[in-house]
């Protein structure tokens, strides 16, 4: 009855990222100052934002696939506005009611036509991906906004912005997802669809919220992405953004198949994954490694996945267990002995 | 008791699924604090009629009111806030959440809007502890066993305010020292806590320890509806299986099978002594050359885990296998081919088909090789016209390019028998070789089926929940029953439905 002591679910996460960083600083003195770090969050903030929206997806079943084109729409949108005399806010706020619409569009498709997730948001990404490109003839949009350079480029206390903004992004999420009856919904949707729908949850609510968040994550990856350089480019997003989001995520212990894994394992994901780019970086190792190496990490991610699900389809009811029933005890005796119930003797009726 | 107009009854309820009456007129009672027993057979309608009263299916015909006010059920949900609670056969608990979090899915406690994971802890506790059940709230439900589940879902279903319980067979996952735990809660909920209980269960014994009230359902009507005391369990056995079966027309074409020579038995092909393993409790069988041999027993008897066991789907704990004289030890499908087995799956959608391949690829799918030059380079012209030739044996109709998921069921069903053939066996292992059929086919197949035996030679084993087909295909019947086979063979020739069903449902 009494509860264990429980190991962190990101505990293995945790100890690979603590070995890479280990192994980085010990072969490279440069990875070891405190401006490199500084570098190394930054860098690895825009995939981080997307990681944790793309977890919510993935805690439904789903996939998202159009988050990386959704930073070149959504900053693309906002250097319009800029370019248009706007100010930086209402910038910013664009970026996020269009962020929203896109996840709209995903969910309300995925949910309503019931068609498979990866389908969606891949045409989604095509789409998105265009339209910033047809705007502008795919020339880049100059920002003049000096505020709005705070976002992707200001600090505070020492911390850079976007870094400050990932972290409080976490921190909501860590709440929504444990803390509220709807965090419990997005896991069990994940779980079994069907079972939810009997338990009275409102599948379309969980499903449809779960590509909106992750399209207001985008909007913050495009706006980190746009305010950094100043420039609105409707290229952006368009490299391994993408990919290292969802890579992120498996790492970091979120499964594929829906309903387990946290959202702090996809952040720590996230970062293991900026301290590999960043150490190979700094070590000089052509970038070309890059995406082999995070390769070799996330077949890693996904095999253990597979472990952790085999070893729980092991104690799970997919077999049958039969009554312990053998010659010497056969059923009828066993209930026998059973006292009568009140009604059933004669005449109680 | 309660006066006329309290409980929950439901009457002339009507179901018809697929064009066939599964429920007719079905009217059933249930009132505060009574245990009702409701038994009857494969297929006669129980879980159907569960399925009605919980509003997870809406029925054709009939009403169903609750202290005499009329309801309509649209959902389950529906009938979960009149607190009519239900728990089905498959679990429906998630495994990826904690205990607790099952307990409150749906109703989470809440505390200003965050979770009250305090409050809803200390609840789940003393929920599981008057169940008791030794677990942790706390730990991810999948963690578990499958009985204790079980007996979770049981206590969920009661936490939720129900007034009413259905539980659909509860009891098959349980052990046995669950299943008197099971049962004394199930008396404790009905006399203490004034629940009233439907509880479908195949076991006599366990209804006559808890249930008022037994109701026999045969073939979709009420054929005992009466007080435990007055209705002895014999009576009730005999009313669901004392029947002979009534289906004239299409037994007739089948009996005139029967009248042809069956072969004598020839010599021992498959021997089967004291089989072991997590479905099956002690399994003994003999199937010879030339016969048919018909398996028969209850869903869940162990049937199908029997032929999976044989082609390597099942490990085995202990027992022997011989083949053809030989001692035999189940590897995988892809062995068990090379040794001459073929299987024939009883979920053609699940593990049959190929639904989007044609028919030809389907039906060689498993000999495809044979069909290639040096096995590299596929020969379409050999394979294209061997498929159509097994096919044309099993009289495949419709077309043969277009995917075999565009054919009917039993041309679909007729396509997997021509992958049997295809693969030149020398033992079939056919579970519910008609299922999905309509009866001109089935009688068709049975027909191949006795001929492949009886003209070349061929050892046939089919398993059946329908005692007309067992009867009208098989040379020779064995007993399938709660993981259980004696290996006692019976001629089929001096059996009838009723000496089937009466010899599955006593141990």
């Amino acid at each position: 009855m009494k509860s264990r002591f429980k190991v962190p679910d990101e505990l293995g996460i945790v100890g690979v990222l603590i070995i890479v960083a280990v192994a980085m600083a010990l072969m490279s003195p440069s990875f070891r100052s405190g401006g490199n770090l500084s570098v190394l969050l930054e860098n690895g903030v825009v995939v981080a934002f997307l990681a944790l929206g793309q977890t919510f997806v993935l805690l439904t079943g789903g996939i998202d696939l159009s988050v990386g084109s959704n930073i070149a729409l959504t900053g693309m949108l906002a250097a319009l506005t800029m370019a248009a005399g706007f100010p930086w806010w209402v910038a910013v706020i664009v970026a996020l009611l269009v962020g929203i619409a896109v996840g709209l569009f995903n969910g309300l498709i995925v949910h309503y036509m019931k068609l498979p997730p990866f389908i969606v948001t891949f045409a989604t990404f095509g789409i998105t991906a265009s339209i910033p490109k047809i705007l502008t003839n795919a020339q880049s949009v100059n920002i003049a906004d000096p505020m709005f350079a705070v976002i992707g480029r200001g600090s505070l206390a020492g911390i850079p912005t976007p870094v400050i903004l990932v972290v409080i992004a976490l921190l909501i999420f860590m709440f929504v997802l444990h803390r509220t009856p709807y965090g419990v919904h997005l896991y069990a949707v994940g779980g079994n669809k069907e079972t939810s729908r009997l338990a009275g949850i409102n599948i379309a609510r969980v499903t449809i919220s779960a590509y909106v968040v992750s399209g207001i994550c985008a909007a913050f990856g495009g706006l980190i992405t746009m305010s950094r350089l100043m420039v609105g480019y409707p290229s952006a997003g368009s490299g391994n953004e993408q990919f290292y989001s969802i890579a992120s995520s498996v790492v970091g212990g979120v499964s594929l198949f829906g309903g387990s894994g946290t959202i702090l394992g996809a952040f720590i994901g996230a970062i293991l994954i900026a301290t590999v780019s960043n150490g190979m970086n700094v070590l000089g190792v052509p970038s070309f490694w890059q995406p082999l190496v995070i390769g070799v990490i996330i077949l890693g991610g996904v095999t253990l996945d597979g472990y952790r699900r085999a070893a729980a389809a092991r104690h799970s009811g997919l077999r049958r267990i039969r009554r312990n029933r053998n010659k010497d005890n056969p059923p009828e005796s066993a209930a026998e002995p059973m006292p009568a119930p009140a009604g059933k003797t004669p005449g109680s009726s | 008791m309660a006066t006329d107009n309290t409980g929950w009854r439901a009457e002339g309820i009507v179901k018809v699924y697929s064009g066939i009456q599964v429920l007719k007129g079905v009217s059933i009672s249930l009132r505060p604090g009574e245990v009702i027993g409701l038994v009857g057979h494969n297929g006669a309608g129980k879980s159907t009629l569960l399925k009605c009263l919980s509003g997870a299916v809406t029925p054709e015909a009939g009403t169903i009111s609750l202290d005499g006010e009329a309801l309509t059920l649209t959902s389950p949900q529906d009938a979960l806030h009149r607190g009519i609670s239900t728990v089905y056969q498959e679990l429906a608990l998630l495994p990826n959440l904690t205990v607790t979090e099952n307990i409150f899915l749906g109703e989470e406690l809440t505390k200003g809007g965050t979770l009250d994971r305090r409050g809803m802890r200390e609840v789940a506790r003393d929920l599981t502890r008057q169940f008791n059940l030794e677990v942790d709230v706390d730990r991810r439900l999948g963690d578990y066993p499958v009985a204790t589940r079980q007996l979770l879902e049981i206590a969920v279903a009661t936490h939720r305010d129900a007034k009413y319980l259905l539980l659909d067979e509860p009891t098959t996952a349980l052990e046995s020292a669950q299943v008197e735990q099971f049962l004394a809660l199930v008396r404790e909920l009905s006399k203490d806590r004034g629940l009233g209980i439907l509880l479908i269960d195949h076991k006599m014994s366990e209804l006559y320890a808890v249930a008022d009230r037994i109701v026999a359902l045969v073939d979709g009507e009420v054929r005992i509806d009466a007080d435990v005391a007055s209705v002895s369990e014999e009576a009730i056995v005999e009313a669901i299986t004392g029947e002979p079966a009534t289906t004239v027309g299409a037994d007739h074409q089948v009996t005139l099978d029967r009248d042809e020579p069956t072969s004598p038995p020839g010599d021992v092909v498959l021997k089967v002594e004291n089989l072991r393993n997590k479905d099956l409790e002690d399994v003994s069988l003999t199937a010879h050359a030339g016969r048919v041999l018909g398996i028969y027993g209850l869903i869940g008897s162990g049937r199908t885990e029997f032929l999976r066991t044989l082609i390597g789907l099942g490990a085995v704990d202990s027992g022997s296998i011989e083949l053809f004289g030989a001692p035999y030890t189940p590897k995988s499908p892809a062995d068990a081919q090379r040794r001459g087995i073929a299987y024939l799956t009883e979920e053609r959608k699940i593990d049959g088909i190929i639904p989007l391949r044609d028919s030809v690829s389907n039906a060689v799918l498993p000999v495809i090789n044979r069909y290639s030059r040096y096995g590299l380079q596929l020969q379409p012209g050999r394979l294209r016209a061997a498929g159509n030739e097994y096919m044309d044996t099993m009289r495949v109709r419709g077309s043969r390019t277009a995917p075999v998921a565009s054919l009917s069921g039993g041309n679909q069903q007729k396509v997997l028998l021509a992958r049997v053939l295809a693969q030149h066996p020398k033992v079939l292992l056919l579970d519910e070789p008609t299922k999905g059929v309509d009866i001109g086919v089935k009688v068709e197949i049975h027909r191949m089926l006795r001929a492949l035996a009886a003209e070349q030679g061929l050892t046939v084993i089919v398993v059946s929940s329908e005692e007309e087909e067992v009867l009208a295909v098989a040379d020779d019947v064995v007993i399938f029953s709660d993981g259980y086979c004696s290996g006692e063979t019976q001629h089929a020739a001096g059996l009838t439905d009723a000496d089937l069903r009466k010899a599955a449902w006593s141990h």
